[in-house]
């Protein structure tokens, strides 16, 4: 009797139901789609399919249609929306993911796995004090998943405590020795420290431990490398990574951003300009739509960069007592465009109080000098500088605030940084 | 000198046996948790800590890592990790903190690299036959002698050779123990072709460093027994063993296994080392078991080179170059009382914070199960009756020692001597046998069978009763006998010749008598 599955007929079997949007593209994380005859599972398992996010989302919400009472439908859902939150910042893609985490949570309310995606989501909206309450709640559960401890690194950064997403971070480097997220996780932490040479090493090593396969992981960690590399002033290796990046992931929006950021170091303004059009055409948020009109001011478009700034300050201040918000843009556009200093001291004091990551304490440090407090700004700048970080827009705002200080040897200095790459912007950089 | 008994008479004489009923089950530490399930080089097993059989005035510390190694799985068998740091580390002071430690780390050495096996030899030596095709010429050396010593004349067949250094580690000060010597691991036994008299071979691995100090490391016959099978499918004790509740005469056998020992006939990895009591306890000198610095608190932990967050020169804020993959002292406490999501992060903390993991030491999840599913009486959380395991509390320690911190470690009380080997009891303190596990634990105590009863309440009085204080695996003694003088533990299977007993088969202690029971 012939067997009921040769591999060729399973392999046709695994393509219709492909065809049918029935299989994610990531299988690999967990095989766990519990609406799949096993077999069939089974056989997905040893081929992983390769899909672009919008492919992978429209495969989980086929897989939610076909069963609409698995919790794990709406999680594979909820992840594939989170992993497009992740690279886009598309606060909308963050509400859908959420929809989908309490569709989950309704029919299976203690699934560990939902309360890990509204994690993530709750990060991906600048939840930030949420997101940490509950994955500290998940890390006290489940003390041995790293997943947890790896999203802490990022709630924590995000806070500006980098002192506890260190620790974190090493956890993961200890739990799982050689690990994938330990490698990105810290080389995420190494950039920020100054270390964007050390980070690239460890993206490289991530990659390394990540599925041909799935291509939105590689080329997410692709364009990070690449963001490494280029904080590490290596624009060829930059440029050959995000290369890479087009060719098998063109949906990246982060792509977009870090690439921009390699034409303006290259001194292509213009195009600079062009490609974060294209990232605001993806995802309009007001954050994005900043760092368009500042490319479009370096690129010498003054009244298009005029108009666009006009309407970025219409975008963000609607959302500015909104969690997702673009305040830290808010605080430059006042204190920089606008001549409006003590508005935006005023937010950048409403910033501070909820958070002190770099950005946020530079802007902070930037709008104190712009109101004529040069010592309190030199206060905040050396906390933000202590951190180790070697981003040039911060130099930039040091040497000023050392200049105003009279510390003329400090203001060299920083200068020196600042100069290394003027042509990435502070929008851009961020 | 004091026995503990004596310290203690009521928990000591409170043992008995009656009733029937149902049955918990354990291992020792083999692949307990998940990180070292992925990492068995780094895998402790089991850790012993003794006053040594032939000499009181001295302790014995051994630490099994690696487990369940099938001695014929060759070419390479089982080499330490030159990776890996091994440590075994005493707490003199109640704080649950070292004050002594002695390193161990592995440099491994090939010195045939065109043979493809790790181990060689037979007789004298095989050379090329008058036949040996070109551009072999006849007589020419292929197959070197038999492997009859560790290093020089006899040794040529030890292509993969191990030696290692020890390192005490006191009040943060380093020093070497190996003396400028070369100490090599013992290989494992391969079989009687190439290794003709393995007992010889192995016995040339035991060291003296000075100083009283002993070292033995190489591969062993795994000293720990244990129906695992049964244990792990879901307390599935067999029905010839009493279904997990041994009757009184399986229980006072000491010497005859009712049950198959899923361990037989497979080796581990050891580190052995004999250390004078006087450089282990905070005085400096051996004390009366009366005294409270006469309990020391041992455990054993394997470590990694740490990749860091950060890289020099950049300061790092994570001290010290190794990660810790594991621990152990009691051979219970991550095997049976931690939960699955908890297990690593317990194997990479440090004992004086074992406060964190209170609740699952002192509301046993085990002993829920036992209650629930076979309706055993068991003691009302907090289960203080366990402190004894996790503090420093009589009838080990000394009435009047500091409890110190909840901790996993072996306390043992270096003041009591060791059991002659015809009063030794497998079941230790629980049997009257104050030598033995919970107070330290010897490679022969069951600690499948104390650790289950204990974990059913038997240290406190009211609840050492039966079926509590006869739950057990049905399995009481090793397949082979172990050694009475240092390192204790047998010499390693051979993997030509070695037996694993299954159910079914005959011989079911000691390779020998009836066959073990299927059912």
């Amino acid at each position: 009797m012939p067997p009921l599955f040769t591999m060729k007929n399973l392999i046709s079997l695994v393509l219709s139901y492909y065809k049918y949007g029935l299989i994610p593209g990531r299988l690999k994380a967990g095989c766990s789609q519990d609406w799949l005859p096993h077999s069939v599972l089974l056989a997905a398992c040893l081929m992983p399919l390769t899909l672009l996010a919008s492919e992978r989302i429209e495969a989980a919400r086929k897989g939610v249609q076909a069963n609409p009472s698995s919790s794990q439908a709406y999680n594979e859902l909820a992840s594939a929306l989170s992993r497009r939150g992740r690279d886009s910042g598309d606060p909308a893609v963050y509400r859908q993911a959420d929809e989908a985490i309490q569709k989950s949570l309704q029919l299976a309310p203690d699934n560990f796995d939902a309360k890990k995606l509204r994690v993530l989501v709750l990060l991906g909206e600048n939840e930030f004090v949420k997101a940490r309450e509950l994955a500290i709640a998940l890390n006290k559960k489940i003390p041995d998943d790293i997943s947890i401890w790896a999203v802490l690194v990022d709630i924590h950064a995000a806070l500006g405590d980098y002192a506890e997403a260190e620790h974190c971070a090493q956890w993961v480097l200890d739990l799982r020795p050689g690990g994938m997220l330990g490698f990105l996780k810290s080389a995420q932490l190494r950039e920020v420290f100054g270390d964007p040479e050390g980070a690239a090493e460890f993206y490289e090593n991530a990659l390394r431990r990540t599925s041909q396969n799935d291509l939105e992981e590689r080329a997410w960690l692709l364009t990070l490398e690449a963001r490494a590399n280029l904080s590490s002033s290596n624009l060829k290796r930059a440029a050959e990574l995000l290369e890479q990046v087009q060719k098998t992931y063109p949906d990246s929006v982060l792509a977009l951003e870090v690439l921009a950021k390699l034409r303006a170091q290259q001194g292509n303004l213009v195009e600079a300009a062009a490609l974060l059009e294209k990232r605001y055409a993806a995802v309009s948020s007001a954050a994005n739509l900043y760092d368009y009109a500042l490319a479009l001011d370096q690129a010498g478009r003054k009244e298009d960069a005029r108009a666009a700034f006009a309407q970025f300050e219409v975008k963000a201040r609607a959302n500015t007592a909104m969690p997702a918000n673009a305040n830290d843009r808010l605080v430059l556009f006042y204190t920089d465009r606008k001549n409006a200093t003590a508005d935006g001291l005023a937010l950048a004091n409403r910033e501070i109080a909820a958070r002190h990551d770099l950005a946020t304490l530079d802007a902070f440090a930037w709008a104190l000098y712009r109101n004529g407090k040069a010592a309190e700004a030199k206060t905040q700048m050396d906390r933000a500088l202590a951190v180790g970080t070697r981003e040039p827009a911060y130099f930039c705002h040091a040497s000023k605030i050392a200049e105003a200080n009279h510390d003329d040897a400090s203001a060299k200095k920083f200068r020196a940084g600042c100069e290394v790459r003027t042509e990435s912007a502070q929008g851009i950089s961020r | 000198m004091k026995s503990l008994q004596k310290l203690n008479p009521v928990v000591c004489t409170v043992l008995a046996a009656l009733m029937v009923a149902p049955p918990p089950g354990f291992a020792a530490s083999h692949r307990e948790a998940p990180i070292t399930a992925l990492d068995r080089a780094a895998d402790i097993t089991d850790i012993y800590a003794f006053v040594s059989y032939d000499d009181p005035s001295k302790v014995t510390m051994i630490l099994n890592v690696d487990p369940l190694l099938e001695p014929g799985n060759g070419p390479n068998y089982f080499p330490f990790d030159d990776n890996i740091l091994y440590s075994i580390k005493v707490d003199n002071n109640n704080t649950a903190t070292e004050g002594v430690a002695f390193n161990v780390q592995f440099t491994t050495e090939i010195r045939a690299p065109q043979v493809f096996t790790g181990f060689v030899g037979a007789g004298n030596g095989i050379n090329a036959p008058a036949n040996s095709p070109a551009p072999v010429p006849p007589g020419t050396p292929i197959v070197p002698p038999a492997i009859t010593a560790l290093d020089g004349p006899g040794s040529a067949g030890l292509s993969l050779r191990q030696h290692y250094t020890v390192t005490m580690v006191k009040n943060g000060v380093s020093t070497p123990l190996t003396s400028g010597g070369t100490l090599f691991a013992v290989p494992s036994n391969v079989g009687p072709r190439t290794m003709p008299n393995y007992p010889a071979l192995a016995a040339q691995g035991i060291y003296s460093l000075g100083n009283g100090v002993r070292v033995f490391a190489g591969t062993v016959d795994d000293p720990f027994y244990i129906d695992l099978g049964a244990a792990f499918d879901s307390l599935n004790f067999r029905a010839g063993a009493g279904g997990g509740v041994l009757s009184p005469a399986a229980d006072a056998d000491d010497n005859t296994n009712t049950a198959s020992d899923t361990v037989s006939g497979y080796n581990v990895n050891t580190i052995a080392i004999e250390v004078p009591i006087a450089m282990l306890t905070r005085t400096g000198t051996k004390v009366a078991a009366t005294d409270p610095a006469a309990t020391i608190g041992v455990w054993g932990t394997t470590s990694r080179p740490r990749i860091t967050v950060r890289r020099a020169p950049l300061p790092a804020a994570s001290s010290g170059s190794f990660s810790q993959i594991q621990r152990m002292g009691n051979p219970l406490i991550n095997e049976l009382i931690i939960g699955t999501g908890s297990k690593d992060f317990w194997s990479m903390s440090q004992p004086k914070d074992d406060a964190q993991f209170a609740n699952f030491d002192l509301d046993p999840l085990l002993a829920r199960v036992l209650n629930a599913v076979y309706g055993i009486n068991i003691p009302t959380p907090p289960r203080t009756d366990l402190l004894p395991l996790v503090t420093y509390a009589p009838p080990i320690a000394a009435v009047g020692t500091a409890a110190g911190p909840i901790a996993d470690l072996l306390r043992l009380n270096t003041g009591v001597g060791p059991t002659s080997a015809g009063s030794r009891k497998r079941l230790g303190l629980l049997a009257g046998d104050g030598a033995g596990y919970p107070n330290g634990r010897r490679v022969s105590d069951d600690v499948t069978d104390i650790s289950a009863r204990a974990v059913a309440g038997v240290l406190n009085p009211a609840f050492n009763v039966a079926p509590n204080n006869r739950i057990g695996d049905g399995v009481n003694t090793n397949d082979v006998p172990y050694q009475e003088t240092f390192p204790y533990v047998a010499f390693a299977q051979s993997g030509r010749d070695r037996r694993h007993i299954d159910p079914g088969e005959p011989g079911c202690t000691k390779n020998a008598g009836a066959p073990c029971p299927t059912l």
